[in-house]
C-alpha cells in the first residue's frame, strides 16, 4: 500500500441532536507536520480532537492513521498506535506525585513493548523534556496551573506518541509561562513528533505551526500557511477580525 | 537517607504484621473464651469482606453501595447446595465463590458504562433485588427469616474455626494488599483519580474496572462462603442494606483506599458490636453517625492520622508506598 498520509480525516461528521459540531471535515496530515487549529468558541475544535483520539464516536466519516482505519478503535488502542493528547480542562491525577502521573503512561508503554527501560526513568526523561524534573516528587494538586499544563504534556509524551494533540495548552498561562511552554513544544516537534495544536493564543500558535486549519460552525473554512490564513477574507470575518492583518504583516 | 527511612518503614511494617500474627496465634491459648473467639472469627470474616469492597471502591473509585450481594449470594449458594442438594461442603464452597464471581460479571458489565451516581444506584438496585428475592419472592428457597439451616462445617469447634478464619484472612488480605501495591493497583488508582486521563495514558479502563469488580466479588464471596459454613445457618441478614452499609463504615473508619484501613475498621467495629451486644439495636444509627462524622472530620480514616500528625511528610501521602 503506497499511502503517504500520516493522518487522513475523510468526510468526518459529529452531530449532537441536530447540532453539527463537526460537519464533513476533510484533511490530510504528513508525518512531521505541525498543524494549528483555530476558530471561534464552539467551532468544533475539541470535538474534532475527541473524534481523532477516540473519546467520541463520529456520526459518519472515517479516520485513518498510518494507513490504517482507526475510526472504530477505542482511545487506549489509539494510544497504542501512537496518538496521544492533552485536555483543554486539565486532568492531572491530583493525589499522585508529579512523576507518578507520568509513570502511569510509561508503565503502559513498557507493557506494550514501546520502551525497554524502567518506567520511572522514562517518566523522568519526559519530565525533563517539559522542564519539570525538579518537581517530580511533589503532589500534582500542589502544582501551579502553568506546570499542570506541562505535566499533561509529559504524561502524553510518556506514551511515546508519533502524533501529539494539544488542546489549548497555553490557556490560562502568564506571558512568561507561554514563552517557556512554546519553547518546550518546539523542542518536542524537533525531536520528531507530529503535532496538532488547538489554540486561542494566536501568537504562539502562528509562531509554532507550519500550517493552520480554521474551523467555523464545524466546517473547515481555510487551510494553509499562517500567512495565507491570516489574509483569507472569510477567516478575518469569522474569527480574526483586524488581528489577522496584524499577524499577516508581522 | 531517604532509602534508609523507607527501609525502616518496611521493617516497621513487617514488625507490626509479625506481632499481630504472634498475638493472634497464641490468643486462644491465653483467652480460651468461646464467646470471644466467636467475635474474633466474625471479625476475620468481615475483614476480608471490607478489604474486598476497598479494592473496587477505595482503589478503583467504583462506588459500590450493594456489596452485601456478593457476600450474600455466596453464603446462600453454599447453604442451599450443601443442605438441599447434599453436595460436599468443599464443592458447595467453590460454587459459592463461583456464584459471587458470576454475579460480579453480571453487575460489572453494565456498570462499565456508568459513572458516579448512576453506578452507585445500579449496584444498590442489584443488591436490593437480591434482598427482595431472599426475603419474599424466593422464600421457598431461602427460608426467609428462618433461613437455610444445617450447613456442614469444615472444622468443628471454636478454636479450629478461629485458626482457619485467621489463616484465610491473612491470605486474602495479603493477596489484596499485594495487588493494591502492584502496578495493577497503581493503574486502578489512576482510574479512580480520573478515568478520562487514564484512558489518555493508554489504559484499557474497561478491562481494569471489570477486573476490580471480579476481584471484589470473588473475595466477598470467599468471606460469605466461610460465614455460611461457620454459622451453619444463612438468613436474609447476609443480603441486607445493613451489611452493605457495614462495608462502607468499616472502610471509612480505617481509611478508604488502603486495604489495611478497611480491615482495621472491620476488626474494631465487629468487636465493638458483637462484644457489646446491647449496642446491636443501635447498629444502623451508629453506622450512620460514624459515616457522617468521618466524612466531615477524618475522611482519610484512622490510617490518615499518622500523616496528619506529621504534615511535612504528607507530600506523597496518596502514593508513597505504591512502588515498594
Amino acid at each position: 500500500m503506497t499511502d503517504d498520509a500520516f493522518l487522513r480525516v475523510s468526510d468526518l461528521s459529529k452531530h449532537f441532536r441536530g447540532l453539527k459540531a463537526v460537519d464533513d471535515v476533510n484533511f490530510e496530515m504528513k508525518r512531521g507536520e505541525f498543524i494549528g487549529i483555530i476558530g471561534p468558541n464552539g467551532a468544533g475544535k475539541t470535538t474534532l480532537f475527541n473524534l481523532i483520539t477516540g473519546f467520541l464516536k463520529p456520526t459518519s466519516g472515517r479516520i485513518e492513521f498510518k494507513g490504517r482505519d482507526i475510526t472504530n478503535l477505542k482511545p487506549h488502542e489509539r494510544v497504542k498506535l501512537g496518538i496521544a493528547r492533552t485536555f483543554q480542562v486539565t486532568k492531572p491525577f491530583k493525589k499522585f506525585s508529579v512523576v507518578e502521573n507520568v509513570v502511569i503512561s510509561a508503565l503502559v508503554a513498557r507493557k506494550q513493548g514501546k520502551i525497554e527501560e524502567h518506567e520511572r526513568d522514562f517518566a523522568m526523561k519526559a519530565l525533563e523534556m517539559v522542564d519539570l524534573a525538579h518537581r517530580a516528587n511533589i503532589l500534582a494538586e500542589n502544582l501551579p496551573h502553568g506546570e499542570v499544563r506541562k505535566l499533561e504534556i509529559a504524561r502524553a509524551l510518556a506514551t511515546k506518541p508519533e502524533l501529539l494533540l494539544l488542546d489549548e495548552p497555553f490557556s490560562g498561562l502568564t506571558g512568561e509561562e507561554v514563552e517557556s511552554l512554546q519553547e518546550v513544544i518546539k523542542n518536542i516537534h524537533q525531536e520528531g513528533a507530529s503535532i496538532i495544536l488547538i489554540e486561542h493564543v494566536l501568537k504562539a500558535c502562528m509562531a509554532l505551526s507550519g500550517r493552520i486549519i480554521v474551523l467555523n460552525y464545524g466546517k473547515i473554512i481555510a487551510d494553509g500557511t499562517p500567512q495565507q490564513v491570516c489574509m483569507d477574507k472569510q477567516v478575518i470575518e469569522a474569527y480574526l477580525g483586524k488581528r489577522g492583518l496584524e499577524f499577516a504583516s508581522g | 537517607m531517604e532509602t534508609g527511612k523507607t527501609a525502616l518503614k518496611i521493617e516497621n511494617r513487617y514488625a507490626a504484621i509479625i506481632t499481630f500474627i504472634v498475638i493472634a496465634a497464641v490468643f486462644p491459648l491465653v483467652v480460651p473464651s468461646i464467646y470471644i473467639l466467636h467475635v474474633l472469627i466474625l471479625a476475620h470474616i468481615f475483614v476480608i469482606y471490607a478489604a474486598s469492597w476497598d479494592i473496587l471502591t477505595g482503589y478503583t473509585g467504583q462506588l459500590d453501595l450493594g456489596h452485601a450481594m456478593f457476600f450474600g449470594l455466596s453464603a446462600y449458594t453454599v447453604a442451599i447446595t450443601n443442605t438441599m442438594l447434599n453436595m460436599p461442603l468443599i464443592i458447595s464452597a467453590i460454587l459459592g465463590v463461583l456464584s459471587a464471581f458470576i454475579l460480579s460479571f453480571i453487575v460489572g458489565v453494565p456498570c462499565l458504562r456508568l459513572r458516579g451516581p448512576y453506578l452507585a444506584i445500579t449496584t444498590f438496585s442489584f443488591s436490593w433485588i437480591l434482598f427482595l428475592l431472599a426475603s419474599s419472592a424466593m422464600i421457598w428457597l431461602s427460608g426467609g427469616e428462618e433461613g437455610v439451616r444445617g450447613v456442614k462445617t469444615f472444622v468443628v469447634g471454636s478454636v479450629p474455626n478461629y485458626y482457619l478464619s485467621l489463616i484465610l484472612m491473612l491470605v486474602c488480605v495479603g493477596i489484596l494488599y499485594r495487588i493494591a501495591r502492584s502496578e495493577t493497583g497503581l493503574i486502578l488508582k489512576a482510574i479512580k483519580e480520573d478515568e478520562d486521563a487514564a484512558m489518555a495514558c493508554g489504559i484499557d479502563t474497561t478491562k481494569y474496572k471489570l477486573l476490580a469488580f471480579i476481584l471484589s466479588g470473588i473475595f466477598a464471596g470467599v468471606a460469605g462462603a466461610f460465614y455460611a459454613q461457620y454459622m451453619r445457618i444463612v438468613t436474609v441478614d447476609v443480603v441486607t442494606l445493613e451489611l452493605s452499609a457495614a462495608a462502607i463504615t468499616f472502610s471509612l473508619i480505617g481509611g478508604i483506599g488502603t486495604i489495611v484501613g478497611p480491615a482495621l475498621g472491620a476488626y474494631i467495629l465487629t468487636i465493638l458490636f458483637e462484644g457489646f451486644s446491647w449496642l446491636a439495636d443501635y447498629r444502623i444509627l451508629i453506622y450512620n453517625l460514624i459515616i457522617i462524622a468521618f466524612v466531615l472530620f477524618l475522611p482519610g480514616g484512622l490510617m490518615s492520622i499518622r500523616e496528619i500528625l506529621r504534615p511535612e511528610s504528607g507530600n506523597n501521602a496518596g502514593t508513597e508506598e505504591v512502588h515498594s
